[in-house]
C-alpha cells in the first residue's frame, strides 16, 4: 500500500498512514519484547574474593540498577521525573503530528488548506510555558539531598574525623588503584618517580623523614589494592588523581591521561585529571554490606579502556578489618588529609 | 538606488557565458550549482565510509565473548582498533559528510538560487572551498594511504582518540592524531570560505525586493549557520594547532604546567556551536519542505527566524554542559546547566512552529515530506532526550553512557540525515531535471525510519541502565560484569544497524536510477514558490536570464486568497507591470539592507 501512486497536485501517493501504524506497531512491538529478549541471558560473574562476599547485586534488565548510595534514589527520581515531564510532551507532540497528519491528509475535493501565517498569543504562551518547565527542571537539580551542589561539592559539610573513611583512588592506564592510610591514619606521599609496577604500583614515598627523596609522610605502613571496599552508613570521602611512569626496563610505560570514576550503582561519575586532584563523597545506605559492586573507567583512555574496572566492595566493619589489616575507626586522620597537588612537589624537587 | 546595488555587479562578468570545456564544467566549476552536486556527491560517498566503519564496530559489539558474528572473526577489531573504528567514524560523519551535505551542497545550491542571485559572491573561494576537501580527505588517511591499513594500525596512522581526541591521550598518540589534526585545520579552512561566501552573499547579493523578512528559512538556517562557523571555527583551528604544538614542539597548553581541561573548554566552545551548525541548515531545510507539501505558509515565520538566530547565540555560551564531569567547578556547571535549559526553547518553539504549520493543512506525503516529518519527529526525541543531560544530577548517570550516543545519533541522523534526504529528494528534480523515485524514496524512508529507530532507540535503556560508551566489549575476559546482560540488546542493535545500512545502499541506487531514468521534471513539480522553481531543471550558468527577478512577497504563501492556485511564487507580479510595484519594491528592499 505504501507503493501505490495517486496522481493529485505533483504527483504524490498518499499511503503514509499505513506505513506510520507499521512503524508504530514496530516499535510497540521493539518495546514490548525488550524485557524478554533480555532475559535470555544471565549475568555469570567471577567470584574471587578474598572476603566473604554473600551476594552479587541485582541487576535489572532495563534502566537502572539499584541505586546504593545516599543521594542514589534521588538522583534517580530526578531521572524519572524528567523522563515523565519529557514523556508527556513526547506524547503530545508526537501524538498531535500523528494526528494532524492524518486529520489534514490531501484527499480528492478536500477543501483549501488554511492560511494563516501563525499567532502571537499562541506562541507567546507555548514559549513562556517552555521556559517555566525547562528553568523548574534546572533549578530543582541544585540543592536537597541528592542536589548536583551536594554531591559535587559537599564534602566539606561531611563532618571530619572519626566519621569519615578517606580513600585516594589512583588511575593509570589501564587499572585502578585504592589507597588507604594505614595504621597512623596518614597517607604516604606519592611521587610518580617511585611508580613500580607490582611492588609500589601508585609510586607511595617509602621511609624515614628526612631520607632522599625528602619523605614527608612514610607510606610503608599504607594499604593499596586493587579493589575499593568501603563500609555502608559511613561517608566516605575519595580524592582522586590519575597517575602513570615510563618505566625503560622491561620497556613499559603508562602515561597520566583522562580517566574517569564511574560506578553505576552509587549513581557516581567524575573523571580523573592527570596533575589536579579531585574530591568526591558518597555514603553507602545501610544493609548493602556483603554485596560486590564494579567501578568501571567512563573516559576514553585508551586502548584497554574497556577493560579497565575495579570490584568494589561494600563490607561490614569485621570484614573490613579483615581486608585492610587494621580496624580503621583507631586510624582516621585527624584532620582532612588535604589533596596534594603531585607534579608541584615533583617540581621542588627538581 | 538600493535596488540598483542589489544587483549582482560583482558576478555579471561570471555569469556570462564563455564556453567551458568538460573540466571547467564539472570538474574545477566555479558555478555554485556544481559546486553544490560535487559536495553531494562526496558527502555521499563519505557516508558509506562512515557507515561502514559503524558497522564493523557494530558488529564487533554484538560477537560478544565467541569473538564470531555471522561467521566473521571480530577479534581484530578490539582494543585500539576500535577506538580507530570509533574515532574515524565519528570524524568521518562529522566533518566528512554531515558538514559537507548541509553546508556545503544545500547551502551552495540553494542559497543563491533562493536569494535570487546568479552566484555565489566569491565563486573561486567557493571552488576552493571544494577542492581542498579531498586534501582534507587525503591527510586524514594520508598514513594508510603509504602503509595499508594493517601496517597503518600498528604503526598508529589513524587517530584513535575518539572525534574529541581530549589530551593527554592524543598528546600520546601515534602520528595518526597529528594528521586528523591537520586534516580538521584543512575541513575548518573550506568552512571558513564557505561561510565567508555565505554571509557576503546573503547581504549583499538578494535580488530586488528580496528583503531579510522575504527570504526562505533554509537561507536563514545557512546564514546564521554561517555567522557560527565564522565564529566558532578558528577556535577549534587554534586548539587543534597548540594540540599539534603540544606534541611536536615539546610546548605543554594541555599537560603539566598546562591544563588539560582548557582543550574541552576551547574545543567545546567549537564544538557545541558545531552542533548547530550540523542541524539549523536541516531545520531550514524541513521548514521549507513541510510548508511546501502541507500547501500552508510557515507557521510563525518571524519566530521560526528568531529561533534560529537565539539558538547561534546561546549556542556559544553552553558549552561547559560537555563538561559537568570533568573537575571542572561544579558552580560553573550549575551556570552551563541553566544556560542549556533556555537553549532547548528555540529548539521547542520550532517544533511546536512545525506542528501549527501541519495544523489545518493539505498535507501531501511525498518522499520530500516524509523526510521532512522523520526530521521532525526524531529530533523532538533528540530533543528532549537533551534535558537528561543538561540535567547536572541526572548527568551523572548517564554522562559518557549510550544514552548520549542515542541522544547523538537522533539528533545527527535522525534530525540532521533525515533532513539531508529531504534535502535531496526536494531539489532532486532541480538538479538532476528528473523526479526523484517516488516508489524507492518511499521505501527508503520506511526502512531508515524503522531501522534507526530500531537501532538506536535501546541505546536510550542501556545507557540508562548506566552502559559506558568507547567500550571494545561488554562481555568475555577482563571486561566489566556489570551489564553482561544487556548483549541480547547488543545483537538486536546490530541486526537493526545492518538493515539501516542496507537501506542507505538503497537510497544510492535510487539516487542513480533517477537520475538517469527518472521521469523528466518540469520547472516547479511541486508548484513552490521560490525563485528557483521559475527556473529550467536544472538551471543554466548564471541562474537567472536575461534579468534578475523581483520579488514582491514572501516564500511561503500557499492557498492565499489573491490568487486561484494554490500556490502564489515570489517573483509574481499581482498588479500590472509598473503601477506600484516599484516604490513597494523601493521601500521594502530599503528596509532589508538596513
Amino acid at each position: 500500500m505504501i507503493l501505490t501512486r495517486e496522481k493529485s497536485v505533483a504527483g504524490y501517493s498518499s499511503g503514509f498512514r499505513s506505513g506510520m501504524s507499521m512503524v508504530v506497531v514496530t516499535l510497540a512491538v521493539l518495546v514490548l519484547a525488550a524485557p524478554a529478549w533480555s532475559q535470555e541471558e544471565k549475568p555469570v560473574a567471577p567470584a574471587e574474593t578474598a572476603v566473604e562476599v554473600t551476594q552479587e547485586a541485582d541487576l535489572p534488565l532495563l534502566w537502572m540498577p539499584e541505586a546504593i548510595s545516599t543521594y542514589g534514589d534521588g538522583v534517580d527520581w530526578l531521572f524519572w521525573l524528567i523522563f515523565w515531564i519529557t514523556g508527556i510532551a513526547f506524547v503530545v507532540v508526537e501524538g498531535l503530528m500523528l494526528y494532524f497528519l492524518i486529520r489534514y491528509r490531501h484527499r480528492e475535493g478536500r477543501e483549501k488548506a488554511h492560511y494563516t501565517h501563525g499567532n502571537n498569543r499562541l506562541e507567546v504562551s507555548w514559549t513562556l510555558a517552555t521556559v517555566a518547565i525547562l528553568v523548574f527542571i534546572g533549578v530543582i537539580q541544585l540543592w536537597g539531598e541528592s542536589g548536583w551542589l551536594t554531591i559535587k561539592d559537599g564534602y566539606p559539610e561531611m563532618g571530619k574525623g572519626k566519621e569519615t573513611f578517606v580513600v585516594r583512588v589512583y588511575a593509570e592506564q589501564f587499572a585502578w588503584y585504592f589507597n588507604y592510610p594505614g595504621k597512623d591514619g596518614k597517607f604516604g606521599d606519592q611521587r610518580h618517580s617511585e611508580i613500580e609496577k607490582g611492588t609500589n604500583p601508585v609510586g607511595l614515598l617509602k621511609g624515614s623523614p628526612g631520607a632522599k627523596p625528602p619523605v614527608v609522610t612514610d607510606g610503608t605502613d599504607d594499604k593499596v589494592l586493587s579493589r575499593l571496599v568501603v563500609p555502608e552508613g559511613v561517608n566516605v570521602l575519595l580524592q582522586l588523581t590519575s597517575i602513570g611512569k615510563y618505566i625503560y626496563e622491561p620497556r613499559s610505560y603508562t602515561h597520566p591521561v583522562l580517566h574517569s570514576f564511574f560506578s553505576p550503582h552509587l549513581r557516581l561519575k567524575q573523571d580523573l585529571v592527570p596533575y589536579h586532584p579531585n574530591q568526591l563523597w558518597f555514603r553507602v545506605k545501610p544493609g548493602n554490606a556483603g554485596e560486590k559492586f564494579e567501578i568501571v573507567c567512563a573516559e576514553l583512555c585508551g586502548e584497554g579502556h574497556s577493560g579497565m574496572r575495579a570490584d568494589f566492595l561494600v563490607l561490614d566493619e569485621a570484614g573490613l578489618a579483615k581486608e585492610l589489616g587494621y580496624d580503621w575507626r583507631t586510624a582516621v586522620p585527624e584532620n582532612f588529609p588535604d589533596v596534594v597537588h603531585y607534579y608541584q612537589e615533583e617540581k621542588e624537587e627538581e | 538606488m538600493s535596488t540598483e546595488t542589489k544587483e549582482n555587479v560583482g558576478t555579471e562578468e561570471h555569469a556570462d557565458h564563455h564556453e567551458m570545456g568538460f573540466w571547467g564544467k564539472y570538474v574545477f566549476s566555479r558555478d555554485h550549482k556544481a559546486i553544490g552536486m560535487q559536495f553531494m556527491m562526496t558527502a555521499l560517498f563519505m557516508l558509506f565510509i562512515g557507515g561502514g566503519l559503524a558497522l564493523t564496530l557494530r558488529m564487533r559489539l554484538a560477537a560478544g565473548e565467541s569473538g564470531e558474528f555471522m561467521g566473521m572473526d571480530m577479534k581484530q577489531f578490539g582494543g585500539e582498533t576500535y577506538n580507530v573504528l570509533f574515532s574515524m567514524h565519528a570524524t568521518v560523519m562529522i566533518f566528512f559528510v554531515i558538514i559537507p551535505f548541509l553546508v556545503g551542497a544545500f547551502g551552495n545550491f540553494v542559497v543563491p538560487l533562493h536569494i535570487g542571485a546568479r552566484d555565489m559572491a566569491f565563486p573561486f573561494l567557493n571552488g576552493l572551498s571544494y577542492w581542498i576537501m579531498p586534501l582534507a580527505g587525503i591527510v586524514m588517511f594520508g598514513g594508510v594511504l603509504l602503509e595499508g591499513v594493517d601496517a597503518g594500525l600498528k604503526s598508529g596512522a589513524f587517530a584513535s582518540g575518539g572525534w574529541t581526541s581530549y589530551p593527554p591521550l592524543s598528546q600520546i598518540a601515534g602520528y595518526g592524531q597529528t594528521l586528523w589534526c591537520v586534516s580538521l585545520i584543512i575541513v575548518g579552512t573550506s568552512s571558513i570560505m564557505g561561510a565567508v561566501n555565505y554571509v557576503t552573499t546573503i547581504i549583499k547579493m538578494r535580488a530586488p525586493g528580496m528583503t531579510f523578512g522575504r527570504m526562505s528559512l533554509t537561507v536563514w538556517s545557512v546564514f546564521v549557520t554561517a555567522i557560527l562557523v565564522l565564529f566558532g571555527t578558528p577556535v577549534l583551528t587554534s586548539v587543534l594547532i597548540m594540540l599539534i604544538l603540544d606534541r611536536h614542539a615539546g610546548t605543554t597548553f594541555f599537560t603539566n604546567d598546562g591544563q588539560p581541561l582548557l582543550y574541552q573548554h576551547l574545543f567545546w566552545f567549537y564544538s557545541h556551536p558545531a552542533v548547530y551548525i550540523m542541524i539549523l541548515p536541516a531545520m531550514g531545510m524541513a521548514s521549507d519542505v513541510i510548508s511546501v507539501f502541507a500547501r500552508k505558509p510557515i507557521f510563525g515565520y518571524k519566530a521560526m527566524a528568531a529561533a534560529m538566530a537565539g539558538i547561534a547565540g546561546l549556542g556559544f555560551i553552553v558549552w561547559g554542559h560537555h563538561m559537568f564531569q570533568s573537575g571542572m567547578n561544579p558552580y560553573l556547571g550549575t551556570y552551563f546547566m541553566i544556560a542549556t535549559m533556555f537553549i532547548a526553547l528555540p529548539s521547542a518553539v520550532k517544533s511546536f512552529n512545525w506542528l501549527g504549520t501541519l495544523w489545518r493543512g493539505n498535507i501531501h506525503f511525498t518522499t520530500p515530506m516524509l523526510n521532512a516529518l522523520g526530521f521532525v519527529s526524531m529530533f523532538i526525541i533528540g530533543g528532549l532526550s537533551g534535558i537528561f543531560m543538561a540535567a547536572t544530577t541526572v548527568d551523572l548517570m548517564i554522562h559518557d553512557t549510550y544514552f548520549i550516543v542515542a541522544h547523538i545519533h537522533y539528533v545527527l541522523f535522525g534530525g540532521s540525515l533525515f533532513g539531508v534526504f529531504a534535502g535531496i529528494t526536494y531539489w532532486f528534480p532541480k538538479m538532476f531535471g528528473r523526479m526523484f523515485s517516488e516508489t524507492l524514496g518511499k521505501i527508503h524512508f520506511i526502512l531508515t525510519f524503522v531501522a534507526f529507530n530500531c537501532t538506536f532507540f535501546p541505546m536510550h535503556v542501556v545507557g540508562a541502565a548506566g552502559l559506558p560508551r568507547r567500550y571494545a566489549a561488554y562481555i568475555g575476559d577482563g571486561a566489566s560484569t556489570t551489564w553482561a546482560h544487556l548483549q541480547p540488546y547488543q545483537e538486536f542493535m546490530t541486526y537493526s544497524a545492518i538493515v539501516l545500512g542496507l537501506a542507505q545502499v538503497l537510497f544510492l541506487i535510487a539516487v542513480i536510477y533517477s537520475a538517469i531514468w527518472g521521469e523528466k521534471a518540469g520547472r516547479n513539480p511541486w508548484k513552490a514558490n521560490t525563485l528557483e522553481w521559475t527556473l529550467d531543471s536544472p538551471p543554466p550558468h548564471g541562474n537567472f536570464h536575461p534579468d534578475i527577478p523581483t520579488v514582491y512577497r514572501g516564500p511561503y504563501e500557499y492557498n492565499s486568497d489573491l490568487v486561484e492556485e494554490d500556490y502564489l511564487p515570489q517573483d509574481r507580479n499581482l498588479e500590472t507591470a509598473d503601477a506600484g510595484s516599484a516604490g513597494e519594491v523601493e521601500g521594502s528592499s530599503g528596509e532589508g539592507t538596513a
